[in-house]
């Protein structure tokens, strides 16, 4: 059997362990750069608030209806995120992380155990450890444990734990499950399907394998034998290797200037380099995006990207910047209003596996020292990383990521963020003797 | 009477500055004796998981020997019991108190958040459920200032 636990509301909920007086309001976090809702307590659903509405659609009725509004900290939810991961594999050791606020533990090994039970042993468990309310969803594979989270979730009555494994129970919950709503299943097929008269989980259910298979390939074939109860999507514990890293933001501002944009892509492409220090591998492959805000049908639309490939895998933030600007330069055109711009970086291999050149590439010589050069000098970096550790991130970076006045616009805006609660010593919660 | 101890920050703290020091002449007869290092994470801290930091403000936790700005290691795994210093949720805020449990003949159960300082005064409560949020294991004071 496998269970999917579920953070109720994760982001509103981290924000209630440390600030109480939130339990019972109406709360909602929202995304990167304040733009939209990604988390709400029940409170401020029953005021009508939609997930993942823009926030300046919802401003008012935030004002007028008290509801407190907060800025994603993700280095907050990082952190109690892994608190409830050990706590729950202190009871079941094998867990994978799902996402942020989900997990599925897989429950072999603990047959003698009443299931519903023992879901309720780790849900009170969580709750007193990290103060983080969940709930779990119980059944024979993945998908179905989906769809019995959903029940532990909307249900009053089962105390927030599901177990679904009676045939003919699993059977009315599954044509009670529009099939869109199944683990999986994109608009592409919702619409196929619905072609074929599929309209709920049961009516795929009901489907011959042949047919699911013909129309779906194998991954519905997969899905299909899930849901009558045949595991097909195992529990991955160990977190596959990364293929590539991604920074990139929208401005706050739209910005039309190459020194604004330089500035940006600097601070993406050394913390790229710094995620890629902190796992000990290299990258081959520097890639910058820009775009224009493809919203804003006032605009002049532009979009473009360019990858260079570095001479020598690298994860210096030297290195890294200085061909995401050559690619920058590349791409960059004036007379846009541009709206966000990233660096991903890929081919990546583990740092004492790089390969080493024969030849240099003469072309970027002048400008600076080579990786090669840079492989004898990785003092610096670890410098800079032990020093950012020590006395907080951004102590030391490089000269590119500094700030200007006229270069102010492209940062993230946080404006009603929460303190680093448990990761930042000035930060800590405060209690009163008084 | 006082035991000296020799304390280590390794769990933060990476000093690579001696890494390339050789070591010359007769080996330190004292390397056979070598032990871990304290660390106070592994002594203060018994699981991460369920461990915060806490900052307690104001003086009505002296008579326990809380100070003000004292920083307080907080479990959240443990159980309160009568006479645990714990962190209690009182209309929206945290509070430091020492929690009472009595059994009173003719009163029944009593629950008490207790200052330890004469000029607070104690808290009733009806019940210790959902209102503590963790219990206090230790507090360290900054001597220095």
């Amino acid at each position: 059997m496998i269970g999917l636990q579920d953070c109720n509301n994760f982001y509103v909920s981290c924000e209630r362990v440390f600030n109480p007086k939130l339990e019972g309001k109406p709360v909602i976090v929202l995304s990167n750069n304040d733009g939209a809702v990604v988390s709400r307590s029940n409170e401020a659903k029953s005021l009508g608030v939609p997930m993942g509405i823009p926030y300046f659609q919802i401003k008012l009725l935030a004002e007028m209806e008290n509801i407190h509004v907060y800025s994603s900290n993700y280095t907050l939810y990082g952190d109690i995120s892994g608190r409830v991961l050990s706590t729950v594999k202190d009871i079941v050791p094998d867990v994978e992380a799902y996402s942020i606020d989900e997990q599925f533990l897989d429950f072999k090994g603990m047959k003698h155990r009443d299931l519903f039970q023992l879901g309720l042993e780790i849900k009170n468990k969580v709750k007193q450890h990290t103060g983080i309310p969940t709930c779990m969803g119980i059944a024979k594979t993945k998908t179905l444990a989906k769809v019995a989270n959903h029940i532990a979730k909307k249900s009053l009555t089962h105390g927030g734990i599901y177990v679904l494994e009676h045939k003919k129970l699993i059977e009315t919950f599954l044509s009670l499950t529009p099939v869109g709503d199944l683990w999986g299943i994109g608009r592409q097929y919702v619409k196929k399907l619905g072609s074929f008269g599929v309209r709920t989980a049961f009516d795929l259910y009901k489907c011959k394998e042949s047919f699911v298979r013909q129309q779906m390939t194998v991954v519905g074939q997969r899905l299909w034998h899930e849901l009558h109860g045949t595991p097909c999507l195992p529990i991955e514990q160990t977190s596959k290797p990364k293929q590539n890293i991604c920074t990139s933001r929208s401005f706050s501002a739209l910005q039309t200037d190459l020194y604004a944009l330089k500035e940006a892509v600097a601070n993406h492409a050394s913390a790229c380099a710094e995620k890629l220090r902190g796992e000990s591998s290299v990258a081959n492959y520097v890639q910058v995006f820009i775009n224009t805000n493809p919203h804003r049908s006032e605009d002049d639309q532009y979009a473009n990207s360019h990858t260079w490939t570095l001479p020598v895998a690298s994860n210096d933030s030297r290195d890294l910047v200085r061909f995401a600007f050559l690619a920058l330069q590349k791409i960059f055109k004036i007379g846009y209003k541009y709206q966000k711009c990233g660096v991903i970086v890929s081919g990546l291999v583990p740092e004492n596996a790089r390969q080493l050149t024969l030849f240099e590439s003469t072309s970027i010589r002048q400008e600076g020292p080579t990786p090669l050069d840079r492989m004898q000098d990785t003092r610096a970096m670890e410098v800079m990383d032990v020093l950012n550790k020590r006395y907080g991130s951004g102590v030391v970076k490089l000269g590119a990521t500094m700030s200007t006045t006229q270069t102010e616009g492209w940062k993230m805006q946080r404006s009603l963020l929460s303190p680093r609660y448990t990761t930042k010593f000035s930060d800590i919660p405060v209690a009163r003797c008084s | 009477m006082l035991e000296i101890y020799r304390p280590s920050f390794e769990t933060v703290l990476y000093l690579p500055l001696y890494t390339d020091k050789v070591s010359a002449g007769f080996p330190s007869p004292a390397s056979d004796y070598e032990e871990e290092r304290i660390d106070l994470n592994q002594a203060l801290i018994a699981r991460p998981s369920s461990t915060y930091m806490v900052r307690a403000q104001g003086n009505s936790m002296v008579g326990a020997g809380i100070f003000d700005h004292d920083l307080l290691v907080v479990d959240r795994s443990l159980t309160a019991k009568d006479g645990s210093v714990v962190i209690a949720v009182v209309h929206g805020d945290l509070t430091v108190k020492r929690l009472r449990i009595r059994n009173e003949v003719g009163r029944g159960r009593t629950v008490v958040l207790a200052a330890e300082n004469p000029d607070y005064p104690d808290i009733h409560v009806q019940s210790e459920d959902s209102m503590i949020w963790g219990v206090v294991c230790y507090a360290v004071r900054d001597l220095l200032k």
